[in-house]
């Protein structure tokens, strides 16, 4: 991992929901999902994961139920709300606002 | 994928979430998955355990903050689900209960009932009785009065007492005098003159009450001193009613009683004297140079220091009225402080504005609508287990099949807390009516009755009493619940109910009807006291009469000629009048709660404060006994008299036979009123009249003469009269306005107003006890309709049970009169044994209620009589209807299996 980017706060919880957000996961899956397609540019605690989605089960955004892995095993599987998923567009909107809002400065001409 | 939970593990939630294991089976699975791919990617497998841990971070503070988050959601869950479990039992309870409204409808509106008199009981006794005054630390405040207990009189406070009390008494932190007053405000053209109640105070009035000006400045301690021009504070009311609010009016002159004064201040909204409202506040005189006199007529209020009780001013005060003799021999000669007893009495300022009488009527109330709360619930438990037993089937059934006792304690509690909470909100309503009318109801007949509002703490009572109802009432049918093999065989029918279910609601009628008897007894007690008031012979013949008010001005009218003159021309010019019978006037009414008295002194008795007692006594004209149909022997000064200043006095009986004992009053002499060496003849006796009371005995009176002889005291003629008109055929307004044209002949500065009937004089000093006793009596009438009630249920419920039996007893022959007795014989007794609890419980309670009563005694045998033989015949009637029934049964029908 060469360029390691801290994540911004609060980051976690949009890739979280979105990663939730083609159906229900264990915390394993989200934690591969993230990794395979953020071409490890940054690196997530696999501890900060779980606890952003014991977090979001307490806000109501997803649910866990135990269930069984794709390799037998028993596991917690997380799914979002709907809440949840109002929540994931609120976040996603004002994400891409945030990104083309600094993509814009960035391109912008040098000042008079 | 996932695939569904298998069924065995779903049986482990019901052991209780393992929170902890749980956080652990999680991550473990976490580091299982990772180290297995990790090994599959060709790390030896301490490498592969080394980056899985690396990669996830400080596993221990995870797994703690993990558990935390999840602790967290698990007791809000269990929350939830445990009012989603109530909403639904809530809502069944509900469904149930208006599938049966023979159950729910008495059973709320009982307990409606008796919530309801409970929550007006407790906020009439919460705000007049026990919420402090309003006024700031009200609690420090205190009242002062001059008990002398061997006069056996009460007076109020002199002028001199106040600076000396107030230098001399620690536990005062200030103090001060006042007294109401009716004066007359000049009219302007636009805004006639007025009647207003103003008070006379001490400029101390303010600073001790915590009374500050809205505008301007209230009074100040050199306002007291005597001086021409003066000074006038207004009410917040006054002000805006006669000024509209305008701050312009200060420094302006205001015409009272004919002097101008000077408006200085404004005091805000609800600022008033302790014991009524004031419009007007004006400084008394009170001056430092004068000689002091017994002349104790004015209240006095003070405030305490914190940390001192009204007894410990009581305790300073003792030693200071000793050296009174001493110190001031001009108002107290021949040890009058001894001889009297007098003392200073030092009470809470609330007690004395509420009275005993009051507080111990509303104590009396109280406890009286707990014992109708009592009937209520005793009638709804008994709906209750009569419902019960209805369902005991029903509940066997369902203990036998493994509803635990939690679940049916949740079910019948539920059930029993809806409906008190249904009657909570029918009495809330019913309360908030009643006490929204109260005050026009009750009109000036209790005090305080403005501060009268339902309000948050009533409805605590109310929810908190209900609470405990609704859960006792739902533990009853839980008795029911022990499991019987009998009540689930087919068909069964047990002939009677079980004994001491049967004994118990026995118990809860027998309890109800004990606690109606006492309740009417205490009404019954009230009633014959109002009664006997009503037969009470009060002397004067108030029918055809009407009363009004004239005020002459005091510094229009100087001498008793001058105010005589007025009286006369008014009387002879009213009195000719078609209709009119006759006319007349004096200082006071009698029963109108407005006569002061004086100590008067007879010429064959020496002086001494023993012969010094306090006596009414009024200036009459000519024309007011007979007007007032008050006989007299002897005769009464006419209006040659008054021209001629002979003077003259009538007595009545009772002041002529405490002066002149065994001698015949008329030719006596007597003197009045500090009177200097002026002595008067009595020339006449009127019959006993009541002037204060009806319940007092018949009053002490000297009625002087309109004109006095010229010997008299010459600044005590009169300015403030009631006029008397016996017209019998006119109304008080025909009367007023007749009055009104003819004094506008005379004088049109003075104000004739407030006409009434003189029977609603004497009716409102009634007011009170009448007003009292209806309250009791609503009570009473409604324990004794809730209890007949309570019988009704309870023989019918046994007549039910009993069919089979009747039917059995038909069929073998008994007629229906023996089945009519036996069921009767079953109610008389249930009544008798209420009856005879009830009496003995009356014999204990009422008590209570002596100071209440008028020549009746508290175990009056015909009031005690009628209330047994009233409950007992209610009795027979409530259980008529289910007799007849009884005697109806067809043995056939009862006979036939079901």
């Amino acid at each position: 991992m060469p360029d390691e980017l801290d994540l911004l706060q609060g980051t976690l919880d949009v890739l979280v929901l979105r990663a939730l957000s083609h159906g229900p996961r264990h915390g394993y899956a989200i934690a591969q999902w993230i990794q395979d397609n953020s071409d490890g540019t940054f690196r997530i605690l696999d501890g900060a994961l779980y606890t952003s989605l014991h977090r979001m089960e307490e806000k109501g955004w997803a649910e866990a139920e135990w269930g069984t892995s794709e390799r037998g095993k028993r596991a917690r599987f997380y799914e979002l709300t709907p809440a949840g998923r109002a929540e994931l567009q609120l976040r996603t909107t004002r994400w891409e606002r945030y990104v083309n809002a600094v993509a814009h400065v960035m391109a912008a001409p040098a000042p008079a | 994928m996932a695939r569904p939970t298998p069924a065995w593990r779903r049986y482990l939630r019901f052991s209780g979430p393992d929170i902890a294991s749980d956080v652990d089976e999680e991550l473990r699975f976490h580091f299982e998955e990772r180290i297995e791919e990790l090994l599959a990617g060709g790390l030896s497998r301490e490498d592969a355990n080394a980056r899985a841990l690396a990669e996830f971070g400080d596993v221990a503070a995870t797994r703690t903050q993990l558990e935390r988050i999840d602790h967290r959601i698990l007791r809000r869950r269990t929350v939830l689900e445990r009012l989603l479990v109530l909403r639904d039992e809530v809502r069944l309870a509900l469904r149930r209960l208006v599938r049966q409204p023979a159950f729910t409808v008495p059973a709320v509106l009982t307990l409606g009932l008796g919530l309801a008199s409970v929550a007006v009981a407790f906020t009439l006794l919460q705000s007049i009785l026990l919420r402090p005054l309003a006024y700031p630390e009200a609690g420090q405040l205190v009242s002062l009065a001059s008990p002398m207990p061997k006069l056996g009189d009460v007076w109020g406070i002199a002028r001199h007492q106040l600076p000396y009390y107030k230098e001399h008494v620690r536990a005062f932190e200030d103090m001060a005098l006042f007294r109401g007053r009716q004066v007359t405000t000049a009219g302007d053209g636009v805004f006639p003159a007025e009647r207003l109640v103003a008070a006379s105070v001490s400029a101390s009035i303010f600073p001790t009450l915590r009374i500050g000006p809205e505008l301007g400045r209230v009074l100040r301690p050199d306002d007291n001193l005597p001086r021409v021009g003066t000074v006038v504070v207004l009410s917040h009311d006054y002000w805006m009613r006669r000024f509209g609010g305008d701050p312009g009016v200060i420094g302006t002159l205001l015409t009272i009683d004919g002097t101008a004064r000077e408006i200085v201040g404004v005091t805000p909204r609800g600022a008033s004297l302790p014991d009524r409202p004031v419009e007007l506040w004006m400084p008394d005189y009170i001056d430092p140079a004068a000689p002091p006199i017994n002349n104790h007529v004015r209240s006095a209020v003070a405030r305490l220091r914190p940390g001192f009780t009204a007894s410990d001013a009581e305790a300073q005060i003792a030693p200071l009225v000793v050296r009174m003799d001493e110190l001031f021999p001009s108002a107290y000669p021949n040890h009058w402080i001894r001889e009297s007893g007098f003392r200073t009495s030092v009470t809470p300022l609330r007690d004395e504005v509420v009275g005993a009488t009051v507080a111990r009527f509303l104590w009396i109330l109280f406890a009286a609508v707990w014992l109708v709360l009592g009937i209520a619930i005793a009638n709804a438990a008994n709906l209750v287990m009569v419902r019960a037993e209805g369902q005991r089937r029903e509940i066997v059934m369902r203990t036998a099949l493994g509803a635990s006792r939690p679940i049916m304690l949740l079910h019948f509690v539920t059930e029993g807390l809806v409906v008190t909470m249904l009657a909570a909100l029918v009495a809330c309503g019913l309360a908030a009516v009643v006490l929204g009318v109260f005050p026009a109801l009750a009109a000036d007949t209790l005090p305080r009755l403005s501060e009268v509002h339902f309000g948050l703490g009533t409805v605590g009572l109310i929810v908190a009493v209900a609470l405990l109802t609704g859960v006792g009432l739902g533990l009853i049918p839980l008795t029911h619940a022990k499991p019987d093999s009998e009540a689930l065989r087919e068909g069964s029918r047990t002939l009677t109910a079980s004994r001491t279910r049967m004994a118990l609601r026995h118990l809860l009628v027998v309890g109800q009807v004990a606690l109606t008897v006492v309740l009417l007894v205490g009404a019954g007690l009230l009633i014959r006291s109002g009664l006997r008031l009503r037969a009470v012979d009060d002397g004067f013949e108030a029918r055809g009469v009407v009363t009004l008010d004239v005020a002459l001005s005091p510094a229009a009218y100087r001498s008793y000629d001058a105010a005589a003159t007025v009286y006369r021309q008014l009387a002879e010019r009213v009195g000719a009048m078609p209709g009119v019978q006759s006319v007349g006037f004096a200082e006071a009414l009698p029963l109108s709660g407005e006569q002061g008295c004086t100590s008067v002194v007879a010429a064959a008795v020496g002086d001494g404060p023993r012969r010094e007692r306090c006596v009414a006594t009024m200036h009459t004209s000519p024309g007011y006994f007979e007007t007032m149909g008050i006989e007299v022997r002897g005769r009464t000064p006419d209006w040659a008299d008054a021209v001629r200043h002979v003077g003259g006095v009538v007595v009545s009986p009772a002041l002529a036979r405490r002066l002149w004992p065994d001698q015949d009053p008329i030719g006596q002499s007597m003197r009045c009123c500090r009177g200097g060496d002026h002595w008067d003849r009595v020339v006449g006796v009127t019959g006993e009249v009541h002037l204060t009371s009806l319940d007092a005995p018949p009053d002490e009176v000297a009625y002087f003469a309109i004109v006095p002889p010229d010997s008299a005291p010459t600044n005590n003629w009169p300015l403030d009269v009631r006029m008397v008109v016996r017209a019998p055929t006119l109304t008080a307004a025909a009367i007023q306005s007749m009055a009104r044209e003819a004094m506008a002949e005379i004088d049109a500065t003075i104000p004739v107003s407030q006409a009434r009937l003189m029977t609603d004089v004497a009716a409102d000093s009634m007011a009170r006890r009448t007003f009292t006793l209806i309250l009791i009596v609503v009570a009473a009438l409604m324990a004794l309709l809730l209890s007949a009630v309570g019988l009704y249920g309870v023989i019918a419920f046994v007549v039910g049970q009993r069919e089979r039996e009747i039917g059995v007893r038909m069929a073998v022959g008994a007629s229906a009169g023996q089945i009519g007795a036996l069921v009767l014989g079953q109610s008389l007794r249930l009544v008798t044994a209420g009856v005879v609890i009830g009496l003995g419980g009356a014999l204990a309670g009422t008590r209570v209620l002596a100071s209440l009563l008028f020549e009746v005694s508290p175990t009056d045998p015909l009031v005690l009589a009628l209330v047994a033989l009233g409950v007992a015949i209610l009795g027979l009637v409530a259980s008529g209807v289910p007799t007849v029934r009884a005697v109806r049964v067809d043995p056939v029908t009862a006979l036939r299996g079901d």
